[in-house]
């Protein structure tokens, strides 16, 4: 903690001295993090589309999951930064990888009751 | 300055005030005009299409045109900027009828890249001198085998002879492409029309060396103005399209633009 001490003077007499304590300096603010790129951005709703949410449902989405992230609401699909973007990208690719194994097992099974 | 590409020349020569609010102050634009989304749409949904046909991996139409359709969404996070007689199903209905084209004529295509990043010193040529301390950066949108490459241009109206002939873009890539691989390559143009029934003009770009060297002089004095600080505005037709029309409005010494 710093201190400052100060001192009151009239016609070179001591009136006073008072300390005071300063306040540690702030911390420089953190630079705002970058925001997704065009790339992450059109990953994104490529990745969306195949698994059929398309138009205002995808964007809807994209703000639903990171609001969810990151316990805030995130109005626009532009406030989202690239770690999120890379985030949600990671989360779809896994689900989408899910989504068609299960689909290649229905369709191993169902051509296995056909034969 | 860390690069010079044909698009900030592009941009400079239209109207030297816009590529300092783009470039220098990197204000960003409040809107984006739909034609230019619908552009960038087009040409991811194609680049993907090349890179997938290079890969070879099966892509259909209908994966071409569920790209651009995602790609088209993507565009919309951006506030679009509609003229009078435009409207977004307009554009959907027309880019999916060119990319049928498209698909059409990929089928002959025998892809070198799609998008090819490059970024070739600038140089002198008749010395071979460095005559621009930064590179020339840019992306080749599709290279084909053996030396062929395609800039992709969305548009309404046709190209004429002369819009072919002062391309600076094609001269410059041609000029980059020959630095790259030691080759000249054979340049076209793809120009998507969207009109009624929308087609495709393939035109060919030729480009002798003088055009080439003429377009790198030209480089030149850009670069000169841009670093001289040279931005007075270009009023003309493109201005009721620029993002930063009532910025400039507003700015002292901006009229008449």
């Amino acid at each position: 903690m710093l201190k400052l001490q100060i001192t009151v003077l009239e016609e070179n007499k001591i009136l006073g001295v008072q300390e005071i304590e300063l306040n540690p300096p702030s911390q420089p603010e953190e630079e705002p993090e970058e925001k997704m790129t065009d790339a992450q951005r059109r990953y994104l709703f490529r990745l969306l589309s195949e698994m059929g949410i398309e138009g205002e449902r995808a964007r809807d989405t994209i703000k639903e999951q990171i609001s969810t992230k990151e316990q805030r609401p995130i109005l626009d699909v532009k406030e989202v930064t690239k770690t999120q973007a890379s985030w949600l990208i990671e989360k779809l690719k896994s689900q989408l990888e899910k989504w068609r194994g299960n689909q290649n097992e229905k369709e191993g099974g169902s051509h296995g009751t056909s034969k | 300055m860390e690069h010079l590409s044909s698009t900030q020349i592009t941009l400079y020569l239209q109207c030297p005030r816009r590529y300092r609010f783009m470039y220098v102050d990197e204000i960003k634009p409040s809107f984006k005009s739909a034609a230019i989304a619908f552009g960038s749409a087009i040409h991811s949904a194609i680049a993907y299409l090349a890179e997938e046909k290079k890969r070879g991996n099966g892509f259909n139409l209908a994966k071409l045109i569920s790209t651009f359709r995602a790609d088209w969404e993507a565009q919309k996070c951006d506030e679009l900027r509609f003229k009078e007689g435009e409207n977004e199903g307009e554009f959907l209905d027309k880019g999916i009828s060119l990319l049928k084209l498209v698909f059409e004529e990929s089928k002959d295509w025998r892809i070198k890249a799609a998008e090819l990043p490059f970024s070739v010193p600038i140089l002198d040529p008749s010395t071979g001198e460095e005559i621009i301390p930064v590179p020339l950066t840019g992306f080749i949108d599709l290279v084909l085998e053996p030396h062929v490459i395609i800039e992709i241009k969305t548009g309404i109206r046709k190209w004429s002879e002369e819009n072919i002939q002062n391309n600076i873009q094609v001269s410059l890539y041609a000029y980059a492409y020959r630095t790259l691989f030691g080759q000249e390559p054979q340049v076209y143009f793809k120009i998507l029309l969207r009109q009624r029934t929308p087609r495709i003009d393939n035109l060919v770009a030729s480009r002798s060396q003088e055009d080439i060297e003429w377009s790198i002089n030209l480089m030149k004095e850009v670069y000169e103005g841009i670093k001289s600080g040279i931005f007075f505005p270009n009023p003309g037709w493109y201005c009721p399209d620029c993002e930063y029309e009532n910025l400039c409005k507003g700015k002292k010494g901006g009229k008449p633009c």
